[in-house]
């Protein structure tokens, strides 16, 4: 798989940022806020470019429709 | 005359031969004799000093609280472990256990290696608060380990879905082991052994994860814990609202004890006797804030927390509640 970052949360005015490598290993990596646009939100599929972060739209979209349907099919499984 | 014979002594040389087995015990005795002693200091000097935390730390042991073994096996407790700048509170009644969130992935050792000691092979129930990986990153590695009988998971609708691979991995391994899941509601409870666990609330509509952590309310007999994950200052303000809050004897610090929760209204109507910071020493967020430590004291609770104490455990007992702490610290109060 290609390299793949998702924005985990925001602590402050840190991001933290996944960062899953072609062998799906998973490193942590911290940004400021004003390295990302004003817009991202956790989830969200990143890409770098120089100093700073971009959204990708079209792979987040794709990620969250993906989790979408994985909870789809787990929700309440369970009995309360 | 008789020639007096001068008599030379000559001093005979015993050389120092040391075996490797006596070496090591020389020098077992010196670094004990070295801990020992900056031990000593740091607990004269009060604060600042080498602490017993920092020895364990070094070594990356998690280092179970002194005592512990006191609590009976019918007992009930509340286990705040060691898991860093992360959460992962182990609740206890009897031999049935809840899980609630596991820590991140760096901690997995510290957290399998407490649940093993504790004799663990299965959870009642196994919590995500929220799908951060601080909250979830040995999630997967717990589900591997013990064997779960069931996962309460967030309101996921109330924001936009997670994608995380550390998510991912936890939801995969929750299918393939085919572990039946909930969705947490308002007015559930679950049984854990004599105690029950509540859900109070389940998060607020956002696009911030804190905000979908559950109000969780267990009730044991003699222990009452309240858990809001890293629930924000809308999701206290939404339990004010809609919820008729009991009091807490225990309350595990929101967010890591961070300003963006613990507000002072919330800790008003729980009155909690003692809080319990989860938080990593030295942490770059600074967990515990400043503001949040004023509200706990201007409500009376007693601070723990886990940067300082290592993994806390608080127990009922017969007139009240005993703290344990991987620190030795170890205190009885009776109950309020």
């Amino acid at each position: 798989m290609q390299e793949l970052c998702i924005l985990d949360r925001w602590e402050g005015d840190t991001a933290v940022i996944e960062v899953s490598d072609e062998a799906d290993l998973t490193h942590w990596q911290r940004a400021n806020r004003g390295e990302l646009p004003a817009e991202a939100r956790e989830g969200d599929v990143l890409t770098r470019s120089g100093q700073g972060w971009q959204v990708d739209r079209e792979a987040t979209a794709a990620r969250r429709e993906k989790m979408a349907r994985r909870l789809a099919r787990l929700k309440n499984r369970g009995n309360p | 005359m008789a020639k007096r014979r001068k008599r030379r002594t000559r001093r005979k040389k015993y050389p120092i031969r040391i075996t490797p087995s006596q070496g090591l015990v020389f020098l077992l005795t010196a670094f004990c004799l070295v801990i020992g002693l900056r031990l000593g200091l740091g607990g004269q000097s009060g604060e600042g000093g080498f602490t017993w935390r920092d020895f364990y730390d070094a070594l990356q042991v998690n280092a179970m609280p002194q005592g512990l073994e006191e609590v009976p096996a019918d007992g009930q407790a509340a286990h705040f472990i060691d898991v860093g700048q992360a959460d992962a509170t182990l609740l206890q009644s009897g031999q049935e256990y809840c899980l609630v969130d596991a820590g991140e992935a760096s901690s997995e050792e510290a957290l399998l290696s407490y649940l093993d000691a504790m004799g663990i092979t299965r959870l009642k129930l196994l919590v995500m608060t929220h799908p951060h990986a601080d909250h979830i990153g040995s999630m997967q590695a717990v589900l591997e380990h013990v064997q779960v009988e069931q996962v309460l998971l967030p309101d996921f609708d109330k924001a936009p879905y997670p994608t995380t691979r550390t998510f991912e991995r936890v939801m995969d391994t929750i299918e393939q082991q085919n572990i039946p899941t909930v969705t947490a509601k308002p007015g559930q409870e679950f049984t854990i052994g004599e105690a029950t666990l509540s859900v109070l609330a389940n998060g607020v509509e956002t696009d911030n994860y804190n905000n979908l952590s559950q109000v969780l309310f267990f009730r044991a007999p003699g222990l009452r814990v309240m858990l809001t994950g890293d629930g924000e200052t809308e999701v206290e303000e939404d339990a004010l609202a809609h919820c008729e809050l009991p009091q807490a004897d225990v309350f595990k610090a929101a967010h890591h004890g961070s300003s963006t929760s613990n507000t002072l209204s919330f800790l008003q109507a729980i009155r909690p006797q003692y809080v319990v910071v989860s938080c990593g020493k030295d942490n770059s967020y600074g967990h515990p804030h400043q503001e949040a430590l004023q509200n706990y004291a201007l409500v009376g609770a007693q601070v723990l927390r886990t940067d300082e104490d290592g993994s806390v455990v608080i127990a009922a007992i017969e007139d009240g509640l005993q703290c344990y702490t991987a620190s030795g610290g170890q205190q009885a109060d009776s109950a309020a």
